[in-house]
């Protein structure tokens, strides 16, 4: 009897799904009741007794050298307890979600590296005296000459910013990789387009900010509750600043309100708390303004783009180039995969002969960058979408016919050794196509009104794990006692996407009961088993294995026991539905779950079980070959609609047709929810939201002047789930909550160049911006005019 | 965010809150949803607050001062009667905010600056501003000590436009005056001679303000949440096909809301066709000044100073002409 | 021996709380959404910018959706206050609520409370609206994660199923048009 240990070979039961089965319904999530009731416990609604509030104090200088940490008149705040500043132990020891990179510490000394950079923080008794007390401090700083352009921080310095960036100058990573003759294909193309685009940088702006609570046990251990997605990051990186063993640091997440890639590091603000706790003896609360969350950012990278993709005669691929100068900000964060994702993503979904990219990523003195939902691909993939809408133009195709022409087939391998396995894009292509009445509208909607095509392809969960572990990269633990409840124990982070109800699903479908017995608890390290976490789309995917896995050592336990009471094989016991099982050729033999569970117990207690997922090795052996190694992949074909104001540069998308190859919905309510919100965020991104700097300052800070689409904003939006039936995902399940952004970005670029015909380059295409690119356009044609009226 | 300390004082009659007004320092609180957000940035604090919110005076007339946007964007007098009153109203903000806000906290509200509604901590990391802590202005070098921060109500240009009246009461007297003689070009000062414990009453509009067509066009990125980038509004008094009388009015293009009269004084009289609507247009954009200091460039902001001039004005003619 | 922020200024508040009436000690300057949350207890009421421009916090006073962190504790005396817990009762979900949690209309879950109180004021005013009126209804309030189609359809499929059940010509299906 297999026992869930990591084993290679997929879980295979797409076609088999039982009679009570949840997967491929709607389902309400199961913290919805939680939610809509306003009992669920998010990280601001919970204190503990004798409890402290911490704040933080900020940078006011975007690079220099703290000189003095001045108390003064902080102490003399009625309330004021303490303070944690430089050179107190723990606060200088550095951390980083990746091993390679880690470069953070709790306070930024002696160099502050963006304005807003932790220096230093106060507790005190309510949050009115923490905010008293740090505007009470005074620091002074040496102020240093900040690093504001991604362009001066490729040259060459004698005062970097961190001490191991690459070769004297301010570059955090540089990756280079070529594969096939890429000279060649641009020397002999028929076709080639592309261009120099630029992408500002996004935030997350999930509604809930951050925050956390340490509390200092009476046994000396500490716990950390925070609204994370990497709880096990988390663990690690304070057992680290803590100088503790990880089994005295217990981390808990409460619900989490947002993330999309925004609470995915281990942050400095949960260092700091853990290190007051520790030193007042007291539990240390942090809830970040929202400035703060904005200055903490994390967010999508602001970068410079540029791309040239080379076709033959035939419409076929024939070279890709692209390069990338990618502005990481203060911190490494995840900035080491960001970089190798801005070019190893854009593999797919597309056959390609030759490819090379560059990529650097600089430091400079703003607030951090890091992972964002689509992390590394949506800026890539909107210049590679946006030229072969051109491309498409030039060698006079259909761009759905370009697109169709050069997919990448399922169970083939990339140049850079991607291993497509499951690929439903050409029928993404022909979903969106024909209910958006594509071909009666492409190029032949009247001036103003236009629509695009944009399409991705996304990662389902990372293969390499961050750590070199041989250790599962999710474990669920499935435990049944003699209530009959379900208790599944995993570290997947819910974030809202619905983890835990996808966790349930898959342990009930597994066993063979419904769903409404599970409950999950997947909050707490002291008691849940190692997962990664919430990021790199890798949950369903991933905790789902090991959660069927779990939840099938539990059936194989009852169905023994269904062999016991009946004497017949436990092999032929199958799911019979109302909570049943049945003998396969005698199905007039049928044991109750409830009598199975009574006999399985017998003598034995509680059932418990575990099932485990490692993802399969993959990759070639080149340098950077780990990075874009997932063990199945997404694909997406998006088409918007939409109207220009040519007077004005307003842009109004309409309506939005989204194909997504999920390869199978195994909630058909949470599947659609996530691809909305994805285009959601994906329109802001392309039409409003920008964080815009002063020097080094952030200027809109607020959620009044970062600009997020608003209900108005949002179009109508018809989803067509795709369903590829990965053979090695849950139930034939793969990502859907990040590969959905990428595409609507390009879609709407490419719909205003079929509305009003110009090609904006730099994101996000503000009223501004069109206007600008229109009337440059209408200039140019002026000088043409004027141009050809001389000539003639 | 808590706000800072200070003494709420919710007076049930003018009496009573100009009575108050002797404790020292205070702000007057309409709905709250400005001078709350400034006071958690710790924006020029005061160490009292005076409700008006129970002050049945403010609440009285079709625009009493008391009024909430949401009552005034409802109203069916207005939205029968002056429309461009209720659909200006029904654009600011958000539904949440119109909930609280009031027609006199709009037509009070405070300028705006990208230097100056920003937080304690923003402010001090590079010394403030003339209208908080300090005395340079980070918008211009030199602006002659006048704020330049962009008056930004969606009401004072419809209520310019339809030539209103604004009554104000004090301690010892009550006064009625055009609300175009009401303003400052001065984000700080504001007001021209409106002392700080005088109370904005009503707005009242001229006998004649039903025969005039009002219209307003606003600039902002989002349909909901943002403040005016720019704002127009246009009235015409028809008389027989003829525009007898034209006004134009913007806000968020300068410190003040400002009235065109010599922008449109050549065309009174005139059909108003689309040459005359354009040459006034073209003359709106050459004459707003708008400063480098909200989410939108001034350059840009200019530019469509003349669409929206030009979509208020034609939106002022009779339908289906 | 330092003095202790409980040496703030506070004044006894009475509030009427879903119903109930509460006595709470609070300074002047505590919005509304402070003191429900800390001195009330209820935590169901959101805090995601406090600034007015997320709609988290949204309560009802009196039936009317407000921003309870831009309104003054003071200033709801004598007002009904009613929050996300007090929509139910203590045995069943409204059928916004039932239709919230179908349809999908919470994620993270952390714009819900607040999105519902708006949502449920609407309702008592348009039973039937459209939804351009949902989305302009809801416009003051922000959710990042669903895109505001699941929340949109949820208060659609809400006011049907209310519409339903009130309809005298509810079970005389197929000829809803006589109900018009």
């Amino acid at each position: 009897m297999r026992d869930g240990s990591a084993s290679p070979d997929p879980v295979r039961m797409s076609q088999e799904l039982t009679p009570d089965t949840t997967i491929g319904q709607r389902l309400p999530l199961v913290d919805s009741w939680e939610k809509v009731s306003g009992r669920g416990v998010y990280i601001e609604d919970m204190r503990f007794p004798n409890m402290l509030h911490a704040r933080m104090v900020r940078a006011s200088v975007a690079h220099g050298l703290v000189r003095r940490v001045d108390l003064g008149t902080a102490r003399r705040v009625p309330g004021f307890v303490a303070a944690l500043v430089p050179g107190e132990r723990g606060t200088d020891i550095h951390f980083g979600v990746l091993p390679i990179s880690e470069d953070e510490t709790a306070l930024s000394a002696p160099r502050v590296l963006y304005q807003g950079d932790i220096v230093a923080a106060v507790a005190c008794e309510d949050e009115l005296a923490a905010r008293d007390a740090a505007l009470a401090v005074r620091v002074e700083y040496e102020e240093r000459a900040p690093v504001l352009r991604p362009k001066d921080a490729l040259q060459e310095t004698s005062d970097p910013l961190h001490a191991r960036s690459v070769g004297g100058t301010n570059i955090h990573k540089t990756v280079d990789q070529a594969f096939g003759d890429v000279e060649r294909a641009f020397a002999e193309a028929h076709a080639q387009a592309g261009g120099e685009f630029r992408f500002h940088g996004v935030n997350h702006a999930f509604t809930e900010p951050i925050g956390c609570i340490a509390v200092p046990e009476p046994d000396g251990r500490m716990t950390l509750y925070s609204a994370t997605q990497v709880p096990h990051y988390v663990h690690l990186a304070l057992a680290k600043v803590l100088e503790m063993p990880l089994h005295r640091i217990r981390v808990v997440k409460p619900l989490v309100g947002g993330g999309f890639g925004g609470k995915s590091d281990p942050f400095p603000h949960e260092m700091v708390a853990a290190l007051l706790a520790r030193k007042t003896g007291r539990p240390v609360k942090v809830i970040f303004d929202r400035e703060e969350v904005f200055l903490n950012n994390h967010g999508r990278h602001p970068t410079a783009y540029r791309l040239q993709v080379a076709a033959d005669r035939e419409g076929r691929l024939t070279g890709l180039d692209a390069h990338a100068l990618i502005d990481g900000g203060a911190w490494a964060s995840f900035g080491v995969v960001t970089t190798y994702y801005n070019g190893v993503l854009s593999q797919g979904p597309y056959r390609l002969p030759a490819f090379r990219y560059g990529g650097r990523r600089v430091y400079t003195n703003k607030p951090p960058s890091g992972a964002m939902r689509g992390h590394g691909a949506v800026n890539a993939r909107f210049a590679l979408e946006t030229s072969l809408d051109e491309l498409a133009e030039q060698l006079g195709t259909d761009p759905f016919d370009l697109r169709a022409q050069n997919a990448l087939p399922p169970n083939t391998v990339t140049l850079n050794h991607l291993r497509i396995t499951s690929n439903g894009f050409l029928e993404c292509l022909e979903r969106v196509r024909s209910a958006s009445e594509w071909d009666r509208k492409f190029r032949r909607l009247p001036y103003g009104r236009g629509i695009g095509l944009g399409c991705g392809f996304y990662i389902s969960g990372s293969a390499l794990p961050i750590h070199r572990t041989r250790t599962p990269q999710s474990t669920v633990h499935v435990k049944i006692d003699v209530d009959g409840g379900v208790t599944i124990h995993s570290m997947a982070a819910d974030i809202g996407q619905g983890s835990d109800t996808m966790l349930a699903q898959c342990v009930a479908e597994a066993i063979g009961v419904r769903m409404l017995r599970c409950r999950v608890l997947a909050k707490d390290t002291d008691t849940a088993p190692l997962d990664l976490g919430s990021y790199s789309s890798r949950v369903t995917f991933m905790a789902g294995n090991a959660a069927l896995r779990a939840g099938e050592v539990i059936r194989r336990k009852l169905t023994h026991a269904c062999a016991r009471l009946t004497g017949r094989r436990a092999e032929d016991f199958v799911p019979g539905g109302d909570e049943t099982y049945v003998h396969r050729d005698e199905p007039s033999i049928r044991v109750r779950y409830d009598d199975a569970l009574a006999e399985a117990l017998a003598d034995n207690g509680a059932l418990i079980a575990k099932g485990v997922y490692r993802a399969p090795k993959l990759g070639g052996g080149h340098k950077g070959s780990g990075a874009g190694l997932s063990p199945t992949y997404s694909y997406q074909a998006f088409v918007a609609e939409l109207e220009v104001d040519a007077e004005t540069g307003f842009v109004k998308v309409e309506k939005v047709w989204a194909a997504h190859d999920v390869g199978k919905a195994l909630n058909v309510t949470a599947v659609e929810g996530q691809i909305e919100g994805s285009i959601h965020m994906g329109l802001g991104q392309a039409l409003s939201e920008e964080m815009r700097y002063g020097g080094g300052q952030l200027l809109n800070g607020s959620l009044l002047d970062y600009k997020i689409p608003t209900p108005l904003e949002m179009p109508e939006v018809e989803v067509h789930i795709v369903e590829s039936n990965d053979p090695e995902g849950p139930l034939g399940a793969k990502e859907c909550g990040e590969g959905a952004l990428a595409p609507i970005l390009p879609a709407v670029a490419n719909a205003i160049y079929d509305a009003v015909g110009v090609r904006l380059r730099e994101v996000p295409m503000t009223p501004e911006r069109v206007l600008a690119a229109l009337e440059d356009r209408s200039r140019r044609e002026r000088r043409a005019g004027v141009a050809a009226g001389k000539s003639a | 965010m808590r706000l800072p300390d200070f003494t709420l004082h919710q007076p049930r009659t003018l009496a009573q809150a100009f009575a108050v007004t002797r404790d020292g320092p205070f702000d007057w609180l309409g709905g709250g949803t400005d001078l709350l957000c400034n006071y958690k940035w710790r924006i020029n604090v005061r160490a009292n607050v005076i409700s008006l919110r129970r002050v049945p005076e403010l609440r009285q007339g079709l625009l009493g001062a008391g009024r909430t946007l949401s009552e005034v964007e409802h109203d069916p007098v207005l939205r029968a009667r002056y429309p461009a009153i209720a659909q200006a109203a029904s654009m600011i903000a958000t539904p949440l905010i119109r909930q609280s806000a009031t027609l006199g906290g709009n037509l009070l509200l405070d300028t705006r600056c990208w230097h100056f509604n920003q937080t304690a901590e923003w402010r001090f990391a590079h010394g403030s501003c003339l209208k908080a802590e300090a005395d340079v202005c980070r918008v211009l070098p030199d602006p002659g000590n006048l704020c330049v921060a962009a008056y930004s109500g969606d009401l004072a240009p419809v209520l310019l436009a339809y030539d209103a009246r604004v009554v104000l009461a004090g301690p010892s007297a009550s006064r009625s005056l055009p609300l175009r003689e009401f303003y400052a070009a001065d984000g700080i000062r504001r007001f021209r001679d409106k002392k700080p414990d005088e109370v904005l009453v009503r707005a009242e509009l001229p006998a004649d303000a039903e025969h005039w067509t009002v219209r307003y066009q606003k600039l902002r990125l989002r349909q909901a949440f943002d403040f005016p980038e720019g704002g127009v509004a246009a009235a015409v008094r028809w008389d027989h096909g003829w525009a007898a009388d034209i006004r134009l009015a913007t806000t968020a293009y300068d410190s003040i809301p400002l009235l065109h009269e010599d922008l449109v004084a050549p065309h009174r009289g005139s059909s108003l066709d689309d040459e005359a609507i354009e040459q006034i247009a073209q003359a709106l954009e050459e004459t707003v000044r708008p400063m480098k200091n909200t989410s939108m460039s001034p350059s840009y902001r200019k530019k469509m100073a003349r669409v929206l001039c030009r979509r208020a004005l034609q939106d002022c003619r009779p339908q289906g002409v | 021996m330092q003095q202790t922020p409980l040496s703030r200024p506070r004044k006894a508040l009475h509030l009427r709380v879903n119903g109930h009436d509460r006595e709470v000690y609070v300074r002047d300057a505590d919005t509304l959404l402070d003191v429900l949350r800390e001195a009330v207890g209820l935590t169901g009421t959101k805090r995601g910018c406090d600034l007015g421009t997320c709609g988290c916090c949204a309560v009802q006073i009196d039936g009317r959706p407000v921003l309870s962190c831009l309104t003054l504790a003071a200033e709801a005396q004598d007002a009904e206050i009613t929050t996300v817990e007090g929509l139910a009762g203590p045995e069943r979900f409204t059928p916004l609520q039932q239709a919230w949690a179908e349809a999908g209309a919470s994620q993270c879950g952390f714009c819900t409370a607040g999105f519902l109180m708006t949502a449920d004021a609407l309702l008592r005013e348009h039973p039937a609206p459209s939804r351009e009126q949902i989305k302009a209804a809801v416009s003051g309030n922000l959710c990042r994660c669903t895109g505001f189609i699941k929340i949109v359809d949820a208060i659609a499929r809400s006011a049907a199923a209310q519409h339903a059940l009130r309809s005298p010509c509810a079970t005389a299906a197929p000829a809803p048009t006589q109900c018009a």
